[in-house]
């Protein structure tokens, strides 16, 4: 009798990759809903809130540890913590939001917190192309060296320093949202940016 | 909010002014601070420097996303079917479950026990008009009176009884029921071979 009951309980996953119409429901689901819907046990909800939420997630694990395979483990390992902890996601920030809470604290956990926060490889012949149509190659070079100064300096800073700069600059989110990751007041995150670019510009002035 | 003439403006304040949101009083004192205006041009720069150091994270492959999301779901899929493994372990064990099942402890426990005293007796539960053989521990003279009134109160021991009155010791030994000696033992051990056995004699004694 239980092993049938296993089978009868509905899990937010389809039983097959193809999308049914109660997946193309679930698509036009806003993020509150979709979240209940997991929650109820829908079908597929769960593989929406990954497949909606995965790039950024990784895109942020990956500036931690700036390799792939960590990167990957650490985002696997941040859905499934969201998914075990879903039902203390309230709404009252965004599940990207939530989600990106979780990842820091993911991240930080597996880097130690005096190790330097991987922002990117210092290797110019690794660093992205750009459009150099209009620099000569010696600006470029300039350019690609100050960039790497720039990158091993906010490594150096004090770590929540170095995480507004990295949720700001690189992730585009407002003061309030690092606030809310970060779970300090938005002043604090202000005066937190306003100081590790004051310490920046010390340890670029100093060499 | 508002900056007092002759306060310079707080970082806060700076980081506002630099994003471009900073209130008029802010963007007055700035105007007419030298030290507040190169401030702002300074962290201004600053933003300017990291932003342009910034790498884009390698976009992974197609494929890798694939088998990311199949991986994450189903390490969730393993998590849930844990989870209600545990949930229903766990509501076996509630205490609205434990009350009956400590009482059917009991009465079983009762049954044994009760059982157990029974068979200490000094008369044993050996039907006497059964031709057993009394081996072992069985006392030869049972008390007939006794044996009598339990299988009395024992409706299944008065069907054995009715079942097995005429039968002889040899075919009863022949079929392996009585290892330890004695048919309460006997009937108590059987396992499917020798069950199947007994049926056939008893059969074959019916129908006789």
């Amino acid at each position: 009798m239980a092993s049938s009951l296993a089978w009868t309980i509905p899990t937010p996953w389809p039983a097959s990759g193809a999308m049914s119409p109660a997946d193309a429901q679930l698509a036009e689901l806003d993020e509150r809903a979709l979240v209940r819907a997991c929650l109820a046990g829908r079908a597929g909800a769960f593989d929406l809130i990954v497949e909606r939420h995965r790039r950024p997630v990784y895109q942020l694990c990956y500036r931690f540890v700036g390799n792939h395979e960590d990167a990957s483990d650490l985002s696997q390992d941040v859905f499934l913590r969201a998914y075990r902890g879903l039902h203390k996601f309230k709404g009252q920030s965004s599940l990207a939001t939530w989600l990106y809470r979780i990842a820091v604290n993911v991240s930080l956990n597996r880097v130690s917190s005096k190790a330097p926060l991987a922002l990117a490889s210092d290797s110019i012949d690794e660093q992205v192309v750009v459009d150099t149509r209009q620099e000569s190659a010696s600006d470029r070079l300039l350019r690609q060296e100050r960039g790497a100064r720039v990158r091993r300096a906010i490594a150096q800073l004090p770590r929540k320093q170095r995480l507004t700069i990295v949720l700001r600059t690189f992730h585009e989110m407002s003061h309030q949202e690092i606030a809310e990751v970060l779970g300090s007041s938005v002043g604090a995150v202000k005066a937190n940016f306003f100081h590790a670019m004051a310490n920046l510009k010390r340890m670029l002035e100093d060499g | 909010m508002a900056n007092r003439v002759g306060t310079h403006v707080t970082p806060e304040q700076l980081v506002d002014a630099a994003d471009g949101v900073q209130d008029a009083s802010v963007a007055r004192h700035v105007d007419s601070c030298e030290a507040c205006s190169h401030r702002l041009a300074e962290l201004r720069s600053l933003m300017s420097s990291v932003a342009a150091a910034d790498e884009p994270v390698p976009e992974p492959s197609p494929l890798f996303w694939n088998q990311f999301q199949q991986r994450v779901v189903q390490a969730a899929r393993a998590e849930r079917e844990n989870e209600h493994f545990f949930a229903r372990a766990t509501r076996l064990f509630r205490p609205a479950m434990l009350i009956p099942a400590a009482a059917a402890l009991i009465v079983a426990t009762a049954v044994v026990v009760s059982n157990r005293w029974r068979g200490a007796d000094p008369a044993p539960a050996v039907p006497q008009t059964a031709t057993v053989a009394p081996r072992g521990n069985v006392p030869a003279a049972a008390n007939s009176d006794t044996l009598r009134d339990t299988i009395d109160e024992d409706p299944s021991l008065q069907l054995i009884a009715d079942l097995t009155v005429d039968m002889d010791w040899t075919s009863v030994d022949a079929a392996g029921l009585t290892p330890s000696g004695s048919a309460d033992h006997a009937v108590s051990h059987l396992d499917a071979q020798d069950l199947k056995e007994l049926q056939r004699l008893l059969r074959a004694e019916l129908g006789s």
